[in-house]
């Protein structure tokens, strides 16, 4: 599946100062999805965003003016942390979060990233604070997003250098279809596995005996 | 042979990671990351479903379907007396979605009736469909569960896993190494929980982000097979990438006659290669913990995360006592959900339900640990639910074949099919609201168990002592 490219990105920021949101924050295992369902924005942080009879919980920063539309957030520590699941991504994604600002990510969150076109985006704790310190105080500030140069800078003028490994920030830029690409070493793939099955054959006795 | 030898002999010493890496690297691309094959993909209903769709939606074949496995664990009831029908809103139509693609996949699946049915980590396990050396990835945050027995195992995303069903491999940046060598002996009533409870404790829910982690030393090399896979299920929670046990004499001694597991001369050379998973002397590791557990006794988590743990005797931290502001505010926060106060005792804090299962803690060994405190005697009265969900079907015949399904039972417990069923939402059951429960699984996070729910975090021994004494417990203090 390809992905929208993102190059760069300009918008306003959701700042959520809190360490460790795990994915069961983001996207409640209780959320009532179906198999086939592309739109799972509704789920988002559903226990923080509403109330259990559906009303929105005004005190939570995507219920507030100026940042309904947010296409950063910016977290604390160990961001995604916990399941696997990839909806919360999704459900970020769909809201319209493209990027996400935190000085750590729960490592399988942050892959599930750059595989649904969000850029999570590392830098030290102190710039996070000082960033979601101002994104706090003014929710019309903006930031721009400039991932070839791997720069982040708000309209205030405040900038922030980051780094991100080339394979990945491709994928982002590009929107690439993964599996399409590493299907064009299919060759190599095969030659891998005709190799292994001489030198490792108790790994594919596997179906045989099931 | 002797080639191969004087090849290892003029290579720097490796980490077995290492080695694991080298031996199923496909390729070097040019960003510098890694094409690596992956051995075995293990699938569940919740995420399995949608990989399989979403892959025959793009018109894309598996790569190798004999080198995947499904189960069915998340969604699945755990009530007695089970149908595909499930409390969880579209729970029908993921097993059902899944059933008809695994079949069209032409994948082994072990479907509701089927005896080898189980939560994946477990009974990927007893299957010997995980096996020592062997890459394995699943949509599944526990998966590195299964380094326990010397696989290098890692939870993946949905489509990573769509990746990995159409290619055999996954594209990778290798991961920094880290060893945390665990020396000692622990006490009486303690157990692998309790040593990952403390090591997390002291490393912090970050310790281990974007490391891959060996457990080493001899409090690790005296754990049963089955604690070491309740060791390395928890390593996700200080954020390891996967955590492996080089496997040992015991490890082959478990694996030995599995149903997947090699046989006659195919194991003899398995074993060729297994005898040679292990660090090198004067490996390098990129961070080194050391942790001494002797005389290291019950641990339970206080606060929503799984780093904010005590032990048993222990109290509720003092928040000014914390230094890292970021940490202090966590625990703040912690403390408000958990309705605790700094300084207060855990033990007899009043419990409203118990949950003895997951994929930490439901293996045999948990259940006779529980079973050993219950015999004989009843969980408090003030206990509103108490359920024992053995780790797999098989787990679940096997305690019966004991009798421990009496000792549950006469106690106050229900005892159920196998399943994930209420570490989170699992077969669409959670608990009272707002209940404190005692729970063997690995998340004591916000709402995990439940709107409002108060998770606390422990072994099967101590969750057992709780029920008995309707407050968090010492199971030491149980009289046998």
């Amino acid at each position: 599946m390809r992905n929208t490219p993102l190059t760069t990105l300009t918008g306003r920021v959701a700042p959520l100062m809190r360490a460790n949101i795990d994915t069961d924050a983001i996207f409640p295992s209780r959320s009532k999805m179906g198999v086939d369902e592309t739109d799972v924005s509704r789920f988002l942080f559903r226990e923080w965003r509403f109330t259990d009879d559906g009303h929105e919980r005004p005190d939570f920063v995507l219920n507030q003016t100026g940042r309904r539309d947010a296409v950063f957030m910016v977290a604390l520590d160990n961001f995604g942390c916990g399941s696997s699941r990839e909806t919360a991504p999704w459900a970020l994604r769909d809201f319209g979060i493209r990027c996400i600002v935190a000085p750590s990510f729960g490592s399988i969150f942050q892959a599930n990233c750059y595989r649904n076109g969000i850029a999570p985006i590392v830098l030290d704790r102190k710039d996070v604070e000082t960033l979601g310190s101002l994104a706090d105080k003014d929710a019309t500030m903006t930031m721009t997003l400039d991932l070839s140069k791997q720069v982040l800078e708000t309209s205030g003028g405040s900038r922030f250098l980051f780094t991100m490994p080339s394979g990945v920030k491709t994928m982002l830029m590009e929107g690439l279809d993964t599996i399409g690409v590493t299907l064009t070493r299919r060759a190599e793939i095969e030659a891998f596995q005709r190799n292994d099955v001489s030198t490792r054959p108790w790994v594919y006795v596997g179906n045989s005996s099931g | 042979m002797t080639l191969t030898k004087t090849i290892t002999k003029t290579q720097a010493p490796r980490t077995l990671h290492g080695k694991l890496w080298d031996q199923h690297q496909v390729a070097v691309l040019d960003d510098g990351s890694e094409l690596l094959y992956i051995d075995r993909i293990a699938l569940h209903e919740r995420s399995g479903a949608i990989a399989l769709r979403q892959l025959a939606k793009s018109n894309r074949k598996l790569f190798e379907p004999s080198l995947v496995f499904g189960t069915l664990d998340h969604v699945l009831d755990t009530r007695v007396g089970r149908t595909d029908q499930t409390l969880i809103p579209s729970g029908t139509e993921y097993i059902r979605v899944f059933r008809n693609e695994a079949a069209a996949a032409g994948i082994v699946l072990f479907d509701i009736d089927d005896p080898r049915q189980g939560i994946t980590h477990v009974t990927f396990a007893e299957q010997g469909v995980a096996l020592p050396g062997l890459t394995l990835i699943c949509a599944d945050s526990h998966t590195g569960t299964l380094g326990g027995l010397g696989a290098m195992a890692w939870g993946v995303g949905i489509s990573e896993t769509e990746h990995g069903l159409a290619t055999q491999t996954l594209n990778l940046v290798r991961p920094k190494t880290m060893r945390v060598t665990i020396d000692g002996h622990i006490g009486t009533g303690a157990s692998a929980k309790d040593i990952v409870l403390a090591l997390i404790g002291q490393v912090g829910v970050t310790g281990g982000v974007g490391h891959m982690v060996e457990f080493a030393g001899s409090a690790v090399r005296d754990l049963s097979i089955e604690g070491r896979m309740t060791l390395c299920n928890m390593a996700v929670e200080f954020g390891a990438w996967s955590a492996i046990v080089a496997p040992d004499a015991s490890t082959f001694a478990y694996v030995k006659g599995l149903p997947y597991a090699p046989s006659g001369a195919a194991w003899d050379a398995a074993m060729e290669t297994w005898s040679h998973l292990k660090t090198d002397d004067g490996a390098v590791f990129d961070r080194e913990v050391v942790l001494d557990v002797g005389a290291l006794g019950p641990h339970i988590s206080w606060g929503t995360n799984p780093g904010q743990v005590a032990s048993v005797t222990g109290t509720v931290p003092d928040l000014a006592a914390i230094a890292d502001p970021v940490a202090r505010a966590a625990a703040k926060a912690s403390l408000d959900y958990m309705g605790l106060t700094p300084g207060q005792p855990l033990e007899g804090v009043p419990i409203d339900a118990v949950f003895i299962g997951s994929c930490t803690n439901a293996r045999l060994a948990d259940l006779r640990s529980a079973a050993a405190i219950l015999k004989g005697r009843t969980i408090a009265a003030s206990i509103r639910k108490a359920i024992v969900v053995p780790g797999s079907s098989d787990v679940k015949k096997q305690a019966e074949a004991e009798g421990l399904h009496r000792i549950f039972l006469d106690a106050g417990f229900e005892w159920r099919e196998s399943g994930c069923s209420l570490c989170f939402f699992g077969g669409g059951e959670a608990f009272p609201a707002g209940a404190r429960v005692a729970s063997t699984t690995n998340r004591n996070f916000e709402n995990r168990q439940g709107p409002g729910i108060r998770t606390h975090i422990m072994s099967p021994a101590t969750a057992a002592a709780s029920s008995l004494a309707g407050a968090l417990a010492d199971p030491r203090k149980v009289v046998a």
